[in-house]
């Protein structure tokens, strides 16, 4: 969606992409300072999912996954734990895959459903990378309290995600957002 | 209509992970604790029979951890993680949550009073 039919570069959409990985790399590094009483590596309030899906109602699957995947990347060099990056990588992706699913069933309409939806399988499947690792099942003690976390936070990013795109549709007429530009 | 329908399912498994939470963070203490290396038992400690202290380093690919046992409960003093999640955990007396350091691969569990096998154990 960067290069459209004729491969000529939207620069709109790339400055959007990378302003994007601005926020969510800046939300990523505040709220990665917030301790938990939760010993799993690079488990975090999950705040940057707000970007995630922020990038998947205003632009396609595709800038979304590079946003995830450049926000877990140097958001794990950034904070000082590159060890994390295969728990993330893991979680966010198996998040994204279900949002998307979910988006294009439900629609825009839901957005507060899909981001708890996809809170709890992040969690999850980051959950499920533990057990692998340690090789033991006893890292599923933690999962009712982390399912209870994301439904929470899920909610809030949802919430986020939902007011800000009632308000910008309504802003909407010759943006960036829709094709009808330059 | 259909946002009540998917509120209500997550209130009810909030519920049900409350439920859980609760019953399984009230076990009694138990008396042996596991310490598992790399999901290999390494060693079995009876916490009752414990008069003084003592000290169990535990090494995995040249990372280390130092476990302090006390008479009733279990904690780890030291370790070579850089996150020191482990430590910052504090002291486990009954079996409702491990204690884990995952850059090491080091796992303690009290067992239950009931169960006397591990849950587990895959590679």
């Amino acid at each position: 969606m960067i290069r459209d039919e004729h491969n000529k570069l939207n620069i709109k959409r790339l400055v959007l992409c990378g302003i994007l990985c601005a926020i969510a790399l800046t939300i990523f590094v505040v709220e990665a300072q917030i301790p938990l009483p939760i010993a799993l590596p690079g488990i975090k309030l999950g705040l940057a999912n707000t970007v995630t899906l922020f990038a998947l109602i205003y632009l396609t699957a595709k800038e979304a996954f590079a946003i995830l995947i450049i926000r877990i990347l140097l958001g794990a060099v950034f904070t000082g734990q590159p060890s994390i990056i295969l728990y993330s990588l893991s979680g966010g992706i198996a998040c994204l895959l279900f949002e998307v699913i979910l988006l294009k069933l439900l629609g825009k309409k839901y957005i507060c459903e899909i981001s708890v939806v996809g809170a709890m399988v992040h969690n999850t499947v980051q959950v499920l990378c533990a057990a692998l690792i340690t090789g033991t099942f006893t890292v599923f003690y933690y999962l009712p309290l982390l399912l209870i976390a994301a439904i929470i936070t899920g909610a809030f990013c949802g919430m986020c995600v939902y007011l800000t795109d009632k308000k910008i549709s309504k802003l909407n007429r010759k943006g960036v957002y829709n094709d009808k530009s330059d | 209509m259909k946002h009540r329908f998917f509120v209500l399912i997550f209130i009810i498994i909030i519920a049900i992970c409350a439920v859980i939470t609760y019953f399984s963070a009230n076990r009694e203490g138990g008396a042996y604790a596991e310490i598992y290396s790399d999901g290999t038992l390494v060693q079995t400690v009876d916490l009752s029979e414990v008069s003084s202290p003592f000290e169990i380093p535990v090494e995995n690919d040249g990372n280390s951890n130092t476990i302090l046992v006390e008479s009733g409960k279990i904690s780890v003093i030291s370790a070579s993680c850089p996150d020191k999640l482990c430590v910052k955990r504090g002291a486990i007396t009954n079996s409702s949550y491990p204690i884990v350091c995952l850059p090491n691969k080091l796992v303690i569990k009290i067992s239950d009073n009931n169960t006397s096998a591990p849950d587990a154990v895959s590679r």
